[in-house]
C-alpha cells in the first residue's frame, strides 16, 4: 500500500454522508437561498472546509511529501497555513494539517535567518563590525518568526493529541498521517525553543517542551520512523544530560539513529546527530555526521522525499556555517560532505621508482 | 632627495587610513559555558559581544562549553584568554565578583541593576577590586534570582525547614552551610542532578533560579503540594574573566560598560520573563514580619562567613550601601554591623 492511499483510506469513510432527499431545480436554489439567509454563508463554508481539510490531509500531504523542493514546501506553508487555519472559524478542523504547514512555512524563515548568520560570519572576518551587527539584527528577527511558527505547530499538536507524561500516556495514533503529524509537532517544539534562544527569548517559548518531547518521541516506533524517535530523545541527552536516564551513552544513541536514518532512505536523524553535536561543540561528531549524510545520498525513500530533503536543507545550513568560519565562503556546490582542510588522496607513488 | 622625502610622506599620509583599517584585529578565545551549548541564550548574549568587541580590536573566537568545570579548568590551563562562567564557579577567581551571590545580599532586581551599573561603571575604585594578580573581571551580567523550591508547601517558614533534606551544590561551601544553619541536611550535588533529585522526591527542597522551573521541569517535584517560597535568596551572575595581559586597559573599561549598558537590559528582560513564567499558584508568600526575621539572619551568616573569609568584605559593603540606597526603611541601614567590625 502506498503513503499515497493509506492516507486517503480513513478520509474516504469520512467524506460519505447520509443521502438527503433529492431536491431539483428552483427548489435547490431556494432551500440554499434560504439557508443562507437564515445562517449566513457558515454551512457552506464549514463544508468547503471539511473537504479542503480532508483533501489536504488525504491528497496534498502525500503528493507533498514526494516533494524534494525546499522552496515549494516554503511557499506552501507560508501560503496554505492562514488560508486552512481560517476554516477553524467556520467549525472546520484544520489543526493536524496547521502542524505540518506551520512547519513548512517555519523553513522560508529559517533559511532568512541562516542566510543572516552566513553574513554575519562573513562580515566579523572582514572586520566589518556594523556590517555584522545588522546580520545579527536580522538573524534574530528571522529566527523569531521561525520561532513563532515552530511552537504554533507544536501547540496544535500537543492540542489535538495532549501531552505525554509518560510511557503510559501515549496518545492513539491512528494512521501514519497521525505518527507524521505528532512527529513533525515534537521536532519544531525542540527547534521553536532552539530558535527562541537566538531571538534572545523574546518570544518566551517554555522551555521545558525539551523535557516533554523526550518522552513523547518514545511514543513512536524507532525503527518505522527512520530512528528518528530515538534521535530525538538522544540528541536531548546529549544537550541535557540530566533529562538523560543513568548510563547512557548519548552520543552512541545519536550515531545509531542516524546509520537508522541511512539504511531507511530518510536521513532526518542525522540532523538531530548534527545539530546536537554541534551545540555542545563536538566538532568531530559534527563533521562525521555531514559526511555520513552526504554518503548515503542514493536509494532514498520516494515517499518521503520531502523529510529528507529537509534533513538536507538543515545539515547544509551547518555545513555553511563551519565553512564560512574557516573560509568565507559556504560549503561549495556539490560539497557536502568535504571540508577545507580535507586532505587530499595519498600520493603514494614513488615518482623515483618512475624515473 | 627633498623630492622623495615628500613623496614618502605623501605616501605615508595617503597609507596611513588603509594601513589602520586593514590592521588585522588580534584572535583570541573566548569560552563560553552554557547549559545548551552554541545554542543558549549566554551563547547568544557572547555572539553580539564579539561582534562589538570587533570594533575594539580583538577578534575573539567563541567556544562553547556545557561543562561549567571544564570551561574553569581551561581558563586556569591558559586555553582560553577569557571565559564565561557563573559567579559561583568564578569565586576562585575573584573573591568580589565571587561574593555577589552571597546568601540574602541582592533582595530584588532594583538592588541587583544597581550593583551591575556600578561594576560596568570603571570607577576607579572599583575597577581595582577586578583586576587580580592575574585575572580581570571584564563583566558581570545578572542570571536571576534564586529562591527554595519545596515539595510541601507548609515548608513556609524557616522553622519547618528543620529535618529537611535540600540539593546543594557541591563546590559552593556557603550554600551548605546555611542549609546546616538552619536544621536542613545538605545534599551534595551539582547542575547536572539536583533537579532530578527534587523531582523524584528524594530531596524535600532546592535551590535554583527561576529558569530552571521550566528548563528542568522542577513543577514536577511541587506536584501536587509544593511550591516557591517567595524570598530570594541571592543572585546567580555570570561573570566574563579574562587572563591578565591578554586585553589592553582600554578594552577592559570597553567590556565592563558594554555589559553594564547593553547586556544587563537584556539580560533583566529575560529574567524577569522567567519569573514571571511561574504560575501564580505556586507561590508561597510571606509575612512582613517573617521577611524582616530572614533578612536578619542572613545577616548574620553573611557577616558570620565573611569574619571566616568566605565573602569578601569590600563587596559585603558595597551590597549593603546599594541595598540601602535602594530602601533607606531597611532594618540593617540604622547600623553598620556588616561594614564595621
Amino acid at each position: 500500500m502506498t503513503l499515497h492511499s493509506m492516507f486517503r483510506k480513513q478520509e474516504v469513510a469520512g467524506a460519505s454522508s447520509d443521502r438527503k432527499p433529492r431536491l431539483r431545480g428552483w427548489r435547490v436554489w431556494g432551500v440554499a437561498a434560504a439557508l443562507m439567509a437564515m445562517q449566513g454563508c457558515t454551512a457552506v463554508y464549514k463544508t468547503t472546509g471539511d473537504i479542503l481539510v480532508n483533501f489536504g490531509r488525504a491528497e496534498m500531504t502525500p503528493y507533498l511529501l514526494q516533494y524534494d523542493d525546499i522552496g515549494m514546501a516554503c511557499a506552501t506553508g507560508e501560503g496554505f497555513t492562514p488560508f486552512l487555519s481560517s476554516f477553524e472559524s467556520v467549525g472546520a478542523k484544520p489543526g493536524r494539517l496547521a502542524v505540518l504547514v506551520n512547519t513548512l512555512a517555519a523553513t522560508c524563515s529559517d533559511g532568512k535567518a541562516w542566510e543572516q548568520e552566513l553574513r554575519y560570519l562573513r562580515e566579523m572576518r572582514a572586520g566589518d563590525v556594523v556590517s555584522a551587527q545588522d546580520a545579527r539584527a536580522l538573524q534574530k528577527r528571522y529566527a523569531a518568526v521561525s520561532a513563532q511558527r515552530q511552537y504554533a505547530a507544536y501547540q496544535r499538536m500537543v492540542d489535538y493529541y495532549g501531552e505525554v507524561d509518560g510511557p503510559k500516556d501515549c496518545p492513539r495514533l491512528r494512521s501514519d498521517f497521525d505518527e507524521v503529524v505528532f512527529m513533525t509537532g515534537l521536532l519544531s517544539g525542540v527547534q521553536a525553543v532552539l530558535n527562541d534562544a537566538v531571538a534572545d527569548g523574546s518570544l518566551g517559548v517554555p522551555r521545558d517542551i525539551a523535557a516533554k518531547v523526550e518522552r513523547a518521541a518514545g511514543c513512536l516506533d524507532n525503527e518505522k520512523w527512520w530512528g528518528v524517535p530515538m534521535g530525538v530523545r538522544a540528541a536531548l541527552w546529549n544537550t541535557l544530560p540530566m533529562i538523560a536516564p543513568d548510563g547512557v551513552d548519548a552520543k552512541a544513541e545519536l550515531r545509531q539513529a542516524a546509520a537508522q536514518g541511512y539504511q531507511s532512505g530518510v536521513r532526518l536523524a542525522s540532523v538531530l546527530y548534527v545539530v546536537s553535536t554541534y551545540g555542545t561543540g563536538d566538532m568531530d561528531d559534527v563533521r562525521a555526521g555531514i559526511r555520513g549524510f552526504a554518503a548515503h545520498g542514493k536509494d532514498l525513500n520516494a515517499d518521503y522525499r520531502m523529510m529528507d530533503s529537509i534533513a538536507e536543507f538543515m545539515i547544509t545550513g551547518i555545513s555553511d556555517r563551519l565553512w564560512t568560519e574557516a573560509t568565507g565562503k559556504r560549503t561549495p556546490f556539490d560539497g557536502l560532505g568535504t571540508f577545507w582542510d580535507d586532505q587530499g588522496p595519498q600520493n603514494d607513488i614513488n615518482i623515483d621508482d618512475l624515473l | 632627495m627633498r623630492f622623495s622625502k615628500g613623496l614618502m610622506a605623501m605616501a605615508a599620509a595617503v597609507m596611513l587610513p588603509f594601513s589602520s583599517a586593514a590592521q588585522a584585529a588580534e584572535e583570541r578565545l573566548l569560552c563560553v559555558f552554557d547549559i545548551l551549548g552554541s545554542s543558549g541564550d549566554v551563547y547568544n548574549v557572547m555572539k553580539d559581544y564579539a561582534a562589538a568587541a570587533q570594533a575594539q580590536g580583538y577578534a575573539l573566537k567563541l567556544k562553547a562549553y556545557t561543562d561549567e568545570n571544564i570551561a574553569a579548568e581551561d581558563l586556569k590551563a591558559n586555553q582560553c584568554d577569557m571565559a564565561a562562567i557563573t559567579g559561583i564557579r568564578g569565586k576562585h577567581f575573584n573573591t568580589f565578583t565571587g561574593s555577589m551571590d552571597s546568601i540574602g545580599s541582592m533582595p530584588n532586581y532594583d538592588v541587583t541593576r544597581m550593583v551591575m551599573q556600578v561594576l560596568g561603571s570603571n570607577n576607579p575604585k572599583i575597577k581595582e577590586s577586578l583586576r587580580g594578580s592575574s585575572y580581570e573581571i571584564m563583566g558581570v551580567m545578572p542570571a536571576g534570582a534564586t529562591y527554595l523550591f519545596v515539595k510541601d508547601h507548609n515548608m513556609n517558614t524557616v522553622n519547618h525547614l528543620a529535618g529537611k533534606s535540600i540539593s546543594v551544590l557541591e563546590y559552593d561551601v556557603t550554600q551548605a552551610r546555611m542549609a546546616a544553619s538552619v536544621g536542613m541536611t545538605p545534599v551534595m550535588s551539582d547542575i547536572s542532578n539536583f533537579a532530578g533529585r527534587f523531582n523524584n522526591h528524594s530531596v524535600d527542597i532546592c535551590f535554583a533560579p527561576a529558569m530552571a522551573y521550566a528548563g528542568l521541569e522542577l513543577y514536577k517535584g511541587m506536584e501536587p503540594n509544593g511550591g516557591v517560597v517567595d524570598y530570594v535568596l541571592g543572585q546567580l551572575s555570570m561573570q566574563l574573566i579574562a587572563r591578565n595581559g591578554r586585553f589592553g586597559d582600554e578594552f577592559g573599561d570597553w567590556s565592563r560598560s558594554y555589559f553594564g549598558q547593553t547586556v544587563l537590559p537584556r539580560a533583566m528582560r529575560l529574567i524577569e520573563q522567567f519569573d514571571a513564567g511561574i504560575p501564580e499558584k505556586w507561590w508561597i508568600r510571606i509575612s512582613d514580619p517573617d521577611r524582616e526575621r530572614y533578612d536578619e539572619m542572613m545577616r548574620d551568616a553573611r557577616v558570620e562567613m565573611t569574619k571566616e573569609g568566605l565573602f569578601n568584605k569590600e563587596m559585603m559593603t558595597l551590597l549593603r550601601n546599594i541595598r540601602c540606597r535602594v530602601d533607606g526603611g531597611r532594618a540593617e541601614c540604622s547600623d553598620r554591623r556588616e561594614i564595621d567590625w
